[in-house]
């Protein structure tokens, strides 16, 4: 009886060690094994973390022997240790920042604004065949999957029931300026939300030329060369 | 006799006119609801204020003035607002004011017979929402199924191998102990008994051919899986972290179809596909305020992180914006060593590769794992296969012309990436 005990120990140590072997790989929170930190993690911050790293005693630590003085330069540390403390390594940009070809948008956030942006606004883009393709990309990747296909706003959130239909191009925005279709995109409107963040002012204009083509209201291109006006200059074309 | 039955049929006649007017109301409100959610739900929201105030118990607040009727002022207001206002309204121009000047817009063409119905809606109420049968239960437990089969496969195995080994060894023992009863009686010597380890010792000796196969068997096969271990060292391939929020790819862009370039919209444009910021969220989930799957814990957990109170809808903090002093720290699946230069922008745009390619079929993912090796290995092989897009590409319209001259004798000629410099070192690695 001892003896088949014996065995059992030595059948569970082999079992435990197989399993052990299995379980590393499939593990999914596991990335797997590493022989070395091959530059998979980088010592430069990664995007989306916290800036938990530097503790005071670290920054005290760095002070040390460097020249500083500790009782003056610490209050200054210690400001930007809690900025760094739990902070996010993502920052909004300083303010006053303007990004290259921005073109400032005059029209306040509000009711006055939103009509004034319809009696003014206008598209700086040529017109063609090309921005109209382009702008029919873009839609269907930032709009349709709530405007439908044509803009009847039935896209599949609504079908599913997820999202309130927006009103229809064909119907209650049938006459709906260029410059208030361009104001929804930059503010939103409504349970809409803007995507100032995500579309920039030219691909929202090439949007608009295609808003309008569902709208009803541009006829057929007539010239179709692909230039556009320079304005809104942010290209975000592909680097040559 | 006479009297039960007239009253029991008066009784009938009673419910059946009860139940014709009930079916009756329920379902112009039901026509109305859907021109409600067609028309209003931008803007209106019926148990709390969005961007237009909430519509419950609307048709008990309105003071009709010059209307009449509740329901005359509801139908003219909807039709142009504007109109009611100028009219002089008390009600409506107090309304107006209360929502900070923010104008309804005319809904000029509605039919009467439409308004009519939006209308007995506003009295009635949305329907009670009918629970998909099974449709969370069956999201949850299939995730957690399938992860317990991969285990108890394993422990299945080892358990049977264990049994039989146990049975061999069990039955040997007998047998040994049998012989030697059968010894004693015949006055024989009684074999040792001897451990596992020296019986094999001794059949191996016995039969030397036989276990020098099984042996070169057993070392080829350690040498394989050591081999294979080591190709796996540094390779991430199936590793699904679990991510602090549980955002379900699958519901996202594949129930709902939302294109991955929405979220990521910087994949078109620059070198990093990126994560969306929290107000890209918000977009859609201002209103989506309960998942099909988890209900409203996952949503919590994003309205906690940025500070948003879904019941108010407003932001919690002192200036009404997004918190920006939080992360949500997503885990990143696909990470790529610093020494490997990667630009989405070049695959996505000017490639046109599709996301699926190396990502696999996220869409059907409810948790994202790295589906590709992402190996150099596998780099070099997809820029040894794929050919080039040059088809209305602009981004390659020079080098298409050269190219055209330059293998025009060529047949059967494929034009793939490693022509154009895919292999090149100093491409990904600088």
């Amino acid at each position: 009886m001892n003896r088949i005990f014996k065995y059992i120990g030595k059948i569970s140590l082999v079992a435990v060690l197989a399993s052990g072997m299995f379980a590393c790989t499939s593990d999914p929170n596991s990335p797997g094994v590493e022989y070395m930190p091959d530059m998979y993690r980088s010592p430069s911050y990664e995007t989306y973390t916290k800036k938990g790293d530097l503790d005071s005693a670290a920054i005290y630590e760095r002070l040390e022997g460097k020249g500083y003085n500790i009782e003056t330069d610490a209050v200054e540390m210690a400001a930007i240790y809690n900025l760094l403390k739990g902070g996010n390594t993502s920052f909004l940009p300083a303010k006053g920042t303007v990004a290259e070809g921005f073109l400032p948008f005059p029209y306040a956030n509000d009711t006055t604004g939103y009509a004034k942006a319809g009696r003014e606004l206008k598209n700086p883009l040529h017109f063609s065949d090309t921005v109209l393709a382009q702008g029919k990309e873009l839609f269907e990747i930032f709009c349709d999957h709530c405007h439908g296909a044509k803009g009847e706003g039935d896209g599949k959130m609504v079908q599913n029931d997820k999202f309130p239909a927006p009103p229809s191009y064909t119907a209650a925005l049938k006459d709906l300026p260029e410059g208030q279709i361009f104001f929804t995109m930059h503010y939103g409107k409504g349970m809409m939300g803007s995507h100032a963040s995500q579309i920039s002012q030219k691909e929202r204009w090439k949007i608009v030329y295609y808003v309008q083509s569902l709208q009803g209201k541009l006829a057929k291109p007539t010239a179709s060369d692909s230039s556009s006006v320079a304005a809104p200059a942010d290209s975000l074309q592909v680097k040559k | 006799m006479r009297q039960i039955s007239s009253i029991s049929s008066l009784l009938i006649l009673l419910v059946c006119t009860l139940f014709f007017v009930s079916t009756g109301f329920s379902q112009d409100a039901k026509a109305g609801e859907k021109i409600f959610k067609a028309n209003c739900g931008a803007c209106h929201a019926w148990d709390k204020k969005v961007s237009g105030p909430a519509l419950q118990g609307v048709v008990d607040r309105v003071q009709p003035g010059s209307y009449g009727d509740v329901d005359g002022w509801l139908k003219a207001w909807i039709k142009d607002n504007a109109k009611v206002r100028a009219s002089g309204d008390a009600y409506g121009n107090q309304v107006y004011n209360a929502n900070a000047g923010l104008a309804m817009n005319a809904f000029g063409f509605l039919s009467d017979a439409q308004l009519t119905d939006l209308v007995a809606f506003l009295h009635a109420g949305p329907a009670p929402k009918v629970a998909e049968p099974g449709a969370p239960a069956a999201g949850t437990t299939e995730g957690v199924a399938s992860e317990d089969d991969g285990d108890s496969d394993l422990w299945m195995i080892l358990i049977v191998i264990g049994i039989a080994t146990l049975i061999i060894v069990i039955f040997s023992g007998v047998n040994r102990s049998m012989k030697n009863v059968i010894n004693q009686k015949q006055g024989a010597e009684i074999e040792e008994s001897s451990s596992v380890w020296s019986a094999i010792g001794t059949w191996m000796k016995s039969h030397k051919k036989l276990s020098s196969i099984i042996g070169l068997i057993v070392v080829l096969t350690l040498a394989k899986i050591g081999w294979d271990a080591a190709l796996g060292i540094g390779v991430y391939q199936d590793y699904a972290p679990k991510q602090p929020i549980a955002f379900p790819h699958d519901l996202h862009a594949g129930k709902n179809e939302i294109d991955c370039k929405y979220c990521h919209s910087s994949a078109r444009i620059s070198k990093t596909s990126g994560i969306p910021s929290a107000n890209v969220c918000m977009n859609c989930h201002k209103a989506v305020q309960e998942g099909s799957r988890s209900g409203k814990t996952e949503i919590n957990k994003l309205y906690a992180y940025i500070g948003w109170n879904p019941d108010s809808m407003k932001y919690t903090t002192p200036d009404g914006k997004m918190r920006t002093d939080t992360a949500i720290e997503w885990v990143k699946v696909h990470n790529l060593p610093d020494f490997v230069y990667f630009n989405h922008s070049q695959h996505v745009e000017v490639g046109k590769v599709a996301c699926q390619k190396c990502h696999g079929e996220v869409e059907k993912m409810a948790e994202v794992k790295q589906f590709s090796e992402l190996t150099m290995g596998w780099c070099v092989n997809c820029h040894r296969e794929t050919e080039v897009n040059f088809a209305g590409n602009d981004y390659y319209l020079k080098i298409h012309e050269d190219a055209k001259k330059e293998f025009k004798h060529k047949k059967d000629f494929k034009f793939t990436v490693d022509k154009i410099g895919g292999l090149e070192c100093a491409k990904c690695h600088y």
